[in-house]
Protein backbone atom coordinates (compact mmCIF):
# COMPACT_ATOMS: atom_id res chain seq x y z
CA UNK A 1 0.00 0.00 0.00
CA UNK A 2 2.91 2.13 0.91
CA UNK A 3 4.35 1.53 -2.24
CA UNK A 4 0.96 2.87 -4.03
CA UNK A 5 1.11 5.95 -2.16
CA UNK A 6 4.13 6.66 -2.90
CA UNK A 7 4.09 6.09 -6.83
CA UNK A 8 0.92 7.85 -6.58
CA UNK A 9 2.67 11.02 -5.52
CA UNK A 10 5.23 10.64 -7.79
CA UNK A 11 2.96 10.86 -10.71
CA UNK A 12 1.16 13.67 -9.58
CA UNK A 13 4.74 15.59 -8.88
CA UNK A 14 5.58 15.54 -12.13
CA UNK A 15 4.92 18.41 -14.39
CA UNK A 16 4.30 16.34 -17.93
CA UNK A 17 1.77 14.35 -15.58
CA UNK A 18 -0.28 17.65 -15.23
CA UNK A 19 -0.46 18.05 -18.93
CA UNK A 20 -1.75 14.96 -19.33
CA UNK A 21 -4.45 15.57 -16.82
CA UNK A 22 -5.52 18.38 -17.82
CA UNK A 23 -5.26 17.68 -21.86
CA UNK A 24 -7.46 14.60 -21.20
CA UNK A 25 -9.85 16.25 -18.92
CA UNK A 26 -10.53 19.35 -21.31
CA UNK A 27 -10.04 17.71 -24.94
CA UNK A 28 -13.10 16.06 -24.95
CA UNK A 29 -15.64 18.66 -23.90
CA UNK A 30 -13.85 21.25 -26.00
CA UNK A 31 -14.35 18.51 -29.07
CA UNK A 32 -18.36 18.43 -28.53
CA UNK A 33 -18.07 22.08 -28.26
CA UNK A 34 -16.24 22.24 -31.85
CA UNK A 35 -18.25 19.30 -33.41
CA UNK A 36 -21.49 20.52 -32.38
CA UNK A 37 -22.68 22.09 -35.81
CA UNK A 38 -21.27 19.29 -37.50
CA UNK A 39 -23.39 16.59 -35.27
CA UNK A 40 -26.59 18.47 -35.45
CA UNK A 41 -26.21 18.51 -39.39
CA UNK A 42 -25.67 15.02 -39.11
CA UNK A 43 -28.56 13.91 -37.13
CA UNK A 44 -30.54 16.26 -39.75
CA UNK A 45 -29.66 14.51 -42.65
CA UNK A 46 -29.75 11.10 -40.85
CA UNK A 47 -26.40 9.60 -41.62
CA UNK A 48 -25.14 8.63 -38.20
CA UNK A 49 -26.01 4.57 -38.37
CA UNK A 50 -26.18 5.07 -33.86
CA UNK A 51 -27.15 8.36 -32.44
CA UNK A 52 -26.79 6.76 -28.93
CA UNK A 53 -22.77 6.49 -30.15
CA UNK A 54 -22.44 10.43 -30.54
CA UNK A 55 -21.81 11.30 -26.91
CA UNK A 56 -19.49 8.74 -26.26
CA UNK A 57 -17.44 9.41 -30.05
CA UNK A 58 -16.17 12.77 -28.83
CA UNK A 59 -14.43 10.85 -25.82
CA UNK A 60 -11.96 8.88 -27.81
CA UNK A 61 -10.10 12.23 -27.78
CA UNK A 62 -9.06 12.55 -24.58
CA UNK A 63 -7.47 9.21 -24.15
CA UNK A 64 -4.95 11.13 -25.26
CA UNK A 65 -4.40 12.31 -21.95
CA UNK A 66 -4.57 9.10 -20.44
CA UNK A 67 -1.87 7.91 -22.83
CA UNK A 68 0.82 10.66 -21.77
CA UNK A 69 0.31 9.65 -18.09
CA UNK A 70 0.61 5.92 -18.89
CA UNK A 71 4.11 7.05 -20.89
CA UNK A 72 5.39 9.62 -17.95
CA UNK A 73 5.00 7.24 -15.29
CA UNK A 74 7.81 4.79 -16.79
CA UNK A 75 9.88 7.93 -18.99
CA UNK A 76 10.23 10.08 -15.71
CA UNK A 77 12.48 7.34 -13.48
CA UNK A 78 14.60 6.64 -16.92
CA UNK A 79 15.26 10.15 -17.70
CA UNK A 80 18.54 11.94 -15.94
CA UNK A 81 17.53 13.43 -12.67
CA UNK A 82 20.67 16.40 -13.39
CA UNK A 83 22.40 17.71 -16.15
CA UNK A 84 25.44 17.30 -14.32
CA UNK A 85 24.31 13.43 -13.64
CA UNK A 86 23.31 12.04 -16.58
CA UNK A 87 23.92 8.48 -15.43
CA UNK A 88 22.07 8.74 -12.24
CA UNK A 89 17.92 8.50 -12.22
CA UNK A 90 15.33 8.15 -10.54
CA UNK A 91 14.69 4.82 -11.13
CA UNK A 92 17.95 3.64 -9.48
CA UNK A 93 16.36 5.32 -6.15
CA UNK A 94 12.65 3.85 -6.68
CA UNK A 95 14.31 0.21 -7.07
CA UNK A 96 16.35 0.90 -3.73
CA UNK A 97 13.22 1.68 -1.86
CA UNK A 98 11.21 -0.86 -3.63
CA UNK A 99 13.92 -3.58 -4.56
CA UNK A 100 11.25 -6.41 -5.98
CA UNK A 101 10.75 -5.68 -9.30
CA UNK A 102 6.94 -7.11 -9.56
CA UNK A 103 5.79 -5.56 -6.68
CA UNK A 104 7.14 -2.33 -8.24
CA UNK A 105 5.51 -2.51 -11.44
CA UNK A 106 2.12 -3.21 -9.43
CA UNK A 107 2.58 -0.27 -7.22
CA UNK A 108 3.33 1.63 -10.46
CA UNK A 109 0.05 0.62 -12.33
CA UNK A 110 -2.38 0.32 -9.61
CA UNK A 111 -1.15 4.33 -8.83
CA UNK A 112 -1.62 5.31 -13.02
CA UNK A 113 -4.83 3.00 -13.18
CA UNK A 114 -6.68 4.99 -10.45
CA UNK A 115 -5.50 8.38 -11.50
CA UNK A 116 -6.59 7.60 -15.05
CA UNK A 117 -9.79 5.71 -14.14
CA UNK A 118 -10.75 8.85 -12.07
CA UNK A 119 -9.78 11.55 -14.67
CA UNK A 120 -11.61 8.81 -17.20
CA UNK A 121 -14.99 9.20 -15.11
CA UNK A 122 -14.96 12.91 -14.31
CA UNK A 123 -14.15 13.53 -18.16
CA UNK A 124 -17.23 10.94 -19.41
CA UNK A 125 -19.77 13.12 -17.03
CA UNK A 126 -18.47 16.20 -18.02
CA UNK A 127 -18.70 15.03 -21.79
CA UNK A 128 -22.09 13.53 -21.76
CA UNK A 129 -23.53 16.30 -19.77
CA UNK A 130 -22.01 18.64 -21.87
CA UNK A 131 -23.36 17.07 -25.01
CA UNK A 132 -26.92 16.56 -23.14
CA UNK A 133 -27.03 20.68 -22.89
CA UNK A 134 -26.13 21.14 -26.66
CA UNK A 135 -28.31 18.46 -28.63
CA UNK A 136 -31.04 17.99 -25.90
CA UNK A 137 -32.65 14.81 -26.55
CA UNK A 138 -31.17 14.49 -30.00
CA UNK A 139 -28.54 12.65 -28.56
CA UNK A 140 -29.74 9.84 -26.46
CA UNK A 141 -27.51 9.53 -23.36
CA UNK A 142 -26.16 6.05 -23.62
CA UNK A 143 -26.82 3.01 -20.74
CA UNK A 144 -24.50 3.24 -17.81
CA UNK A 145 -22.93 0.51 -19.00
CA UNK A 146 -21.41 1.80 -21.47
CA UNK A 147 -20.17 4.47 -20.08
CA UNK A 148 -18.10 1.78 -17.94
CA UNK A 149 -16.98 0.29 -20.72
CA UNK A 150 -15.68 4.09 -21.94
CA UNK A 151 -14.39 4.00 -18.54
CA UNK A 152 -12.71 0.99 -18.93
CA UNK A 153 -11.56 1.51 -22.53
CA UNK A 154 -9.85 4.67 -20.87
CA UNK A 155 -7.62 3.05 -17.96
CA UNK A 156 -6.43 0.10 -20.27
CA UNK A 157 -4.93 2.44 -23.13
CA UNK A 158 -2.99 4.16 -19.91
CA UNK A 159 -1.89 0.74 -18.88
CA UNK A 160 -0.99 -0.18 -22.34
CA UNK A 161 1.22 2.78 -22.89
CA UNK A 162 2.61 2.38 -19.72
CA UNK A 163 3.59 -1.92 -20.87
CA UNK A 164 5.22 -0.61 -24.03
CA UNK A 165 7.28 2.47 -22.44
CA UNK A 166 8.48 -0.57 -20.21
CA UNK A 167 9.61 -2.01 -23.09
CA UNK A 168 10.93 0.34 -25.15
CA UNK A 169 12.47 2.40 -22.36
CA UNK A 170 11.98 5.71 -24.16
CA UNK A 171 9.22 7.92 -24.09
CA UNK A 172 9.68 9.65 -27.19
CA UNK A 173 9.28 6.10 -29.18
CA UNK A 174 6.17 5.69 -27.44
CA UNK A 175 4.62 8.81 -27.32
CA UNK A 176 4.66 9.42 -31.35
CA UNK A 177 3.05 5.93 -32.13
CA UNK A 178 0.35 6.32 -29.68
CA UNK A 179 -0.48 9.88 -30.84
CA UNK A 180 -0.17 9.30 -34.45
CA UNK A 181 -2.10 6.24 -33.79
CA UNK A 182 -4.59 8.66 -31.77
CA UNK A 183 -4.84 11.09 -34.91
CA UNK A 184 -8.03 12.15 -36.89
CA UNK A 185 -7.77 9.09 -39.13
CA UNK A 186 -6.20 6.80 -37.09
CA UNK A 187 -3.45 4.90 -38.91
CA UNK A 188 -5.12 1.64 -37.40
CA UNK A 189 -8.47 2.40 -39.32
CA UNK A 190 -6.51 2.92 -41.92
CA UNK A 191 -5.12 -0.30 -41.29
CA UNK A 192 -8.24 -1.99 -41.34
CA UNK A 193 -8.75 -0.91 -45.19
CA UNK A 194 -5.45 -3.14 -45.60
CA UNK A 195 -6.17 -5.78 -44.12
CA UNK A 196 -9.36 -6.69 -42.16
CA UNK A 197 -7.80 -8.42 -38.99
CA UNK A 198 -6.14 -4.55 -38.27
CA UNK A 199 -9.76 -4.63 -36.35
CA UNK A 200 -8.04 -6.56 -33.92
CA UNK A 201 -5.37 -3.99 -32.97
CA UNK A 202 -6.16 -2.45 -29.67
CA UNK A 203 -6.87 0.83 -30.40
CA UNK A 204 -9.63 -0.15 -32.83
CA UNK A 205 -11.26 -3.35 -30.99
CA UNK A 206 -11.33 -1.28 -27.46
CA UNK A 207 -13.26 1.25 -29.05
CA UNK A 208 -16.24 -1.45 -29.68
CA UNK A 209 -16.42 -1.92 -25.92
CA UNK A 210 -18.66 1.26 -25.72
CA UNK A 211 -19.51 2.62 -29.76
CA UNK A 212 -21.95 0.44 -32.12
CA UNK A 213 -21.34 2.22 -35.04
CA UNK A 214 -17.51 1.57 -36.20
CA UNK A 215 -17.12 1.14 -39.83
CA UNK A 216 -14.72 -1.76 -39.74
CA UNK A 217 -15.06 -5.06 -42.56
CA UNK A 218 -15.72 -7.19 -39.23
CA UNK A 219 -18.51 -7.03 -36.65
CA UNK A 220 -17.23 -7.33 -33.01
CA UNK A 221 -19.34 -7.82 -30.32
CA UNK A 222 -18.29 -5.23 -26.93
CA UNK A 223 -18.02 -8.21 -24.94
CA UNK A 224 -15.51 -9.53 -27.42
CA UNK A 225 -13.72 -6.44 -27.50
CA UNK A 226 -13.37 -6.23 -24.06
CA UNK A 227 -11.84 -10.02 -24.08
CA UNK A 228 -9.34 -9.19 -26.65
CA UNK A 229 -8.54 -5.93 -25.13
CA UNK A 230 -7.91 -7.31 -22.28
CA UNK A 231 -5.79 -9.81 -23.69
CA UNK A 232 -3.47 -7.29 -25.21
CA UNK A 233 -3.30 -5.42 -22.47
CA UNK A 234 -2.52 -8.41 -20.29
CA UNK A 235 0.14 -9.85 -23.17
CA UNK A 236 1.70 -6.54 -23.52
CA UNK A 237 2.39 -6.47 -19.67
CA UNK A 238 3.19 -9.55 -19.00
CA UNK A 239 6.47 -8.97 -21.49
CA UNK A 240 7.06 -5.73 -19.91
CA UNK A 241 6.93 -7.40 -16.52
CA UNK A 242 9.14 -9.93 -17.42
CA UNK A 243 11.83 -7.73 -19.37
CA UNK A 244 11.90 -5.75 -16.34
CA UNK A 245 12.32 -8.18 -14.03
CA UNK A 246 15.43 -9.78 -16.42
CA UNK A 247 17.13 -6.61 -17.98
CA UNK A 248 19.90 -4.37 -15.93
CA UNK A 249 17.97 -1.30 -14.58
CA UNK B 1 30.31 30.69 -40.35
CA UNK B 2 32.18 28.09 -38.03
CA UNK B 3 29.30 28.20 -35.64
CA UNK B 4 26.83 27.10 -38.20
CA UNK B 5 29.76 24.54 -39.39
CA UNK B 6 29.86 23.17 -35.77
CA UNK B 7 26.01 23.41 -35.37
CA UNK B 8 25.72 21.01 -38.34
CA UNK B 9 28.43 18.81 -36.94
CA UNK B 10 26.50 18.63 -33.70
CA UNK B 11 23.23 17.53 -35.92
CA UNK B 12 24.75 15.34 -37.87
CA UNK B 13 26.47 12.98 -35.56
CA UNK B 14 23.67 12.88 -33.21
CA UNK B 15 22.54 9.11 -33.27
CA UNK B 16 19.03 9.69 -32.01
CA UNK B 17 18.60 12.07 -34.94
CA UNK B 18 20.26 9.05 -37.41
CA UNK B 19 17.54 6.68 -35.68
CA UNK B 20 14.61 9.46 -35.84
CA UNK B 21 15.26 9.96 -39.92
CA UNK B 22 16.28 6.28 -40.83
CA UNK B 23 13.06 5.03 -39.18
CA UNK B 24 10.60 7.75 -40.37
CA UNK B 25 12.08 7.06 -44.00
CA UNK B 26 11.43 3.10 -43.59
CA UNK B 27 7.86 4.10 -42.35
CA UNK B 28 7.28 6.03 -45.22
CA UNK B 29 8.37 3.59 -47.65
CA UNK B 30 6.42 0.67 -45.82
CA UNK B 31 3.32 2.46 -45.88
CA UNK B 32 3.59 3.33 -49.50
CA UNK B 33 4.10 -0.03 -50.42
CA UNK B 34 0.75 -1.38 -48.38
CA UNK B 35 -0.36 0.83 -50.26
CA UNK B 36 -2.41 3.44 -48.07
CA UNK B 37 -5.15 5.20 -48.53
CA UNK B 38 -4.92 9.21 -48.28
CA UNK B 39 -1.52 10.90 -47.48
CA UNK B 40 1.13 8.23 -46.36
CA UNK B 41 3.72 11.49 -45.38
CA UNK B 42 0.08 12.71 -43.04
CA UNK B 43 1.65 10.47 -40.97
CA UNK B 44 4.82 9.64 -41.21
CA UNK B 45 5.17 13.54 -40.59
CA UNK B 46 5.03 12.81 -37.04
CA UNK B 47 9.17 11.16 -37.45
CA UNK B 48 9.80 14.87 -38.88
CA UNK B 49 8.28 16.57 -36.21
CA UNK B 50 10.00 14.61 -33.58
CA UNK B 51 13.45 15.20 -35.60
CA UNK B 52 13.42 18.97 -35.15
CA UNK B 53 12.72 18.67 -31.33
CA UNK B 54 15.48 16.37 -30.59
CA UNK B 55 17.39 18.96 -32.20
CA UNK B 56 16.75 21.21 -30.22
CA UNK B 57 15.82 19.43 -26.36
CA UNK B 58 19.08 17.29 -27.21
CA UNK B 59 21.26 19.88 -26.39
CA UNK B 60 19.02 20.20 -22.77
CA UNK B 61 19.36 15.88 -22.09
CA UNK B 62 21.33 14.08 -19.36
CA UNK B 63 25.08 15.98 -19.56
CA UNK B 64 23.87 19.32 -20.46
CA UNK B 65 25.85 20.56 -23.38
CA UNK B 66 24.21 23.36 -23.56
CA UNK B 67 26.62 24.99 -21.33
CA UNK B 68 29.54 23.91 -23.26
CA UNK B 69 27.76 25.20 -26.37
CA UNK B 70 27.15 28.49 -24.89
CA UNK B 71 30.97 28.69 -23.85
CA UNK B 72 31.94 28.13 -27.17
CA UNK B 73 29.49 30.48 -28.80
CA UNK B 74 28.72 32.84 -25.95
CA UNK B 75 26.54 35.73 -28.21
CA UNK B 76 23.03 33.64 -27.89
CA UNK B 77 21.14 35.45 -30.67
CA UNK B 78 23.88 34.59 -32.82
CA UNK B 79 23.85 31.06 -32.09
CA UNK B 80 19.84 30.86 -32.29
CA UNK B 81 21.04 31.93 -35.54
CA UNK B 82 23.37 29.26 -36.38
CA UNK B 83 21.24 26.76 -34.91
CA UNK B 84 18.44 27.98 -37.55
CA UNK B 85 20.47 27.96 -40.34
CA UNK B 86 22.18 24.61 -39.48
CA UNK B 87 18.55 22.69 -38.85
CA UNK B 88 16.95 24.36 -41.96
CA UNK B 89 20.19 22.60 -44.09
CA UNK B 90 19.80 19.38 -41.72
CA UNK B 91 16.08 19.23 -42.02
CA UNK B 92 15.69 19.86 -46.23
CA UNK B 93 17.15 17.11 -47.11
CA UNK B 94 15.53 14.74 -45.11
CA UNK B 95 12.23 16.29 -45.34
CA UNK B 96 12.99 16.09 -49.21
CA UNK B 97 13.74 12.31 -48.84
CA UNK B 98 10.82 11.71 -46.81
CA UNK B 99 8.62 13.68 -49.38
CA UNK B 100 9.61 11.82 -52.69
CA UNK B 101 9.34 7.94 -51.11
CA UNK B 102 5.97 8.79 -49.71
CA UNK B 103 5.40 10.74 -53.42
CA UNK B 104 4.34 13.97 -52.67
CA UNK B 105 6.97 16.12 -53.55
CA UNK B 106 5.63 19.78 -53.45
CA UNK B 107 4.61 19.15 -49.37
CA UNK B 108 8.67 19.45 -49.06
CA UNK B 109 9.14 22.96 -48.01
CA UNK B 110 5.75 22.87 -45.89
CA UNK B 111 7.27 19.96 -43.67
CA UNK B 112 11.09 21.54 -43.48
CA UNK B 113 8.89 24.28 -41.90
CA UNK B 114 6.99 22.20 -39.71
CA UNK B 115 9.97 20.89 -38.36
CA UNK B 116 11.18 24.02 -37.60
CA UNK B 117 8.33 24.82 -35.65
CA UNK B 118 8.94 21.48 -33.53
CA UNK B 119 12.38 22.67 -33.07
CA UNK B 120 11.05 25.72 -31.94
CA UNK B 121 8.83 24.41 -29.31
CA UNK B 122 11.92 21.41 -28.30
CA UNK B 123 13.79 24.58 -27.31
CA UNK B 124 11.04 26.92 -24.89
CA UNK B 125 10.30 23.50 -23.60
CA UNK B 126 13.37 21.82 -22.97
CA UNK B 127 12.21 18.55 -22.33
CA UNK B 128 11.91 16.59 -25.09
CA UNK B 129 8.95 14.27 -24.20
CA UNK B 130 6.34 17.14 -23.49
CA UNK B 131 7.92 18.86 -26.35
CA UNK B 132 7.30 16.36 -28.21
CA UNK B 133 3.63 15.73 -26.94
CA UNK B 134 3.16 19.23 -27.57
CA UNK B 135 3.81 19.50 -31.24
CA UNK B 136 2.58 16.17 -32.25
CA UNK B 137 -0.80 16.83 -30.59
CA UNK B 138 -0.94 20.71 -32.35
CA UNK B 139 -0.18 19.14 -36.11
CA UNK B 140 -2.10 15.77 -36.02
CA UNK B 141 -4.92 16.22 -33.98
CA UNK B 142 -5.36 19.92 -33.22
CA UNK B 143 -4.63 21.13 -36.91
CA UNK B 144 -7.14 18.88 -38.83
CA UNK B 145 -9.73 18.50 -36.39
CA UNK B 146 -9.89 22.72 -36.56
CA UNK B 147 -9.07 22.83 -40.54
CA UNK B 148 -12.50 20.49 -40.75
CA UNK B 149 -14.42 22.03 -38.38
CA UNK B 150 -13.69 25.53 -38.49
CA UNK B 151 -12.62 26.01 -42.65
CA UNK B 152 -11.88 29.65 -42.12
CA UNK B 153 -9.22 28.87 -39.61
CA UNK B 154 -7.42 26.49 -42.61
CA UNK B 155 -5.76 30.11 -43.71
CA UNK B 156 -4.08 30.57 -40.22
CA UNK B 157 -3.08 27.21 -39.35
CA UNK B 158 0.75 25.87 -39.40
CA UNK B 159 -0.06 22.66 -41.30
CA UNK B 160 -2.62 23.61 -44.38
CA UNK B 161 -1.60 26.96 -45.86
CA UNK B 162 2.04 28.31 -47.30
CA UNK B 163 2.15 32.03 -45.91
CA UNK B 164 0.68 30.60 -42.67
CA UNK B 165 3.43 27.74 -42.39
CA UNK B 166 6.21 30.13 -43.25
CA UNK B 167 4.42 32.52 -40.60
CA UNK B 168 4.38 29.83 -37.44
CA UNK B 169 7.88 28.89 -38.39
CA UNK B 170 9.30 32.42 -38.22
CA UNK B 171 7.54 33.09 -35.23
CA UNK B 172 8.43 30.19 -33.46
CA UNK B 173 12.09 30.14 -34.11
CA UNK B 174 11.90 33.97 -32.74
CA UNK B 175 10.37 33.07 -29.80
CA UNK B 176 12.66 30.62 -29.01
CA UNK B 177 15.91 32.86 -29.46
CA UNK B 178 13.60 35.12 -27.22
CA UNK B 179 14.04 32.71 -24.36
CA UNK B 180 17.40 31.29 -25.07
CA UNK B 181 18.59 35.35 -24.80
CA UNK B 182 16.74 35.85 -21.61
CA UNK B 183 16.33 32.55 -19.25
CA UNK B 184 18.88 31.01 -17.90
CA UNK B 185 20.29 28.00 -20.03
CA UNK B 186 20.60 25.69 -16.49
CA UNK B 187 16.67 25.75 -15.77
Amino acid sequence: MSAVRAELRKLLGLPTAWVGLLLGLLAAPALVILNAGATRRAIADGIVSDVSDLGLQNLGIGVLGAMILGVVTVSSEYTATGEDSPGARQLTTTLTAVPRRTRLLAAKAAALSLVVAVQGTLTAIATLALTRQMHGTAVPSPEPVRVVAAVLYWTMIGLLAYAITLIARNGIITLTLLIVNSAVVSFSYLLTKVTPLAAYLPDIVGAHMFLRGIDVPVRITPVTAGVVMTAWVAGLLAVAGYLFHRRDA
Amino acid sequence: MNAVRAEIGKLVTLPSLWITASLTLAVTLLLRVLGLPGSVLLHTQAGLLVFGVLATAHEYQGGGQIRTTLLATPRRLALAAAKTVALTLVALPVAGAAAVLAGEVPATPRVTLSMLVAAGVGGIVRQAVAAVGIVLTAYLIVVPLLAARVPASARWLPDTAWPAAFVWAVAMVAAWATVLRHRDANT
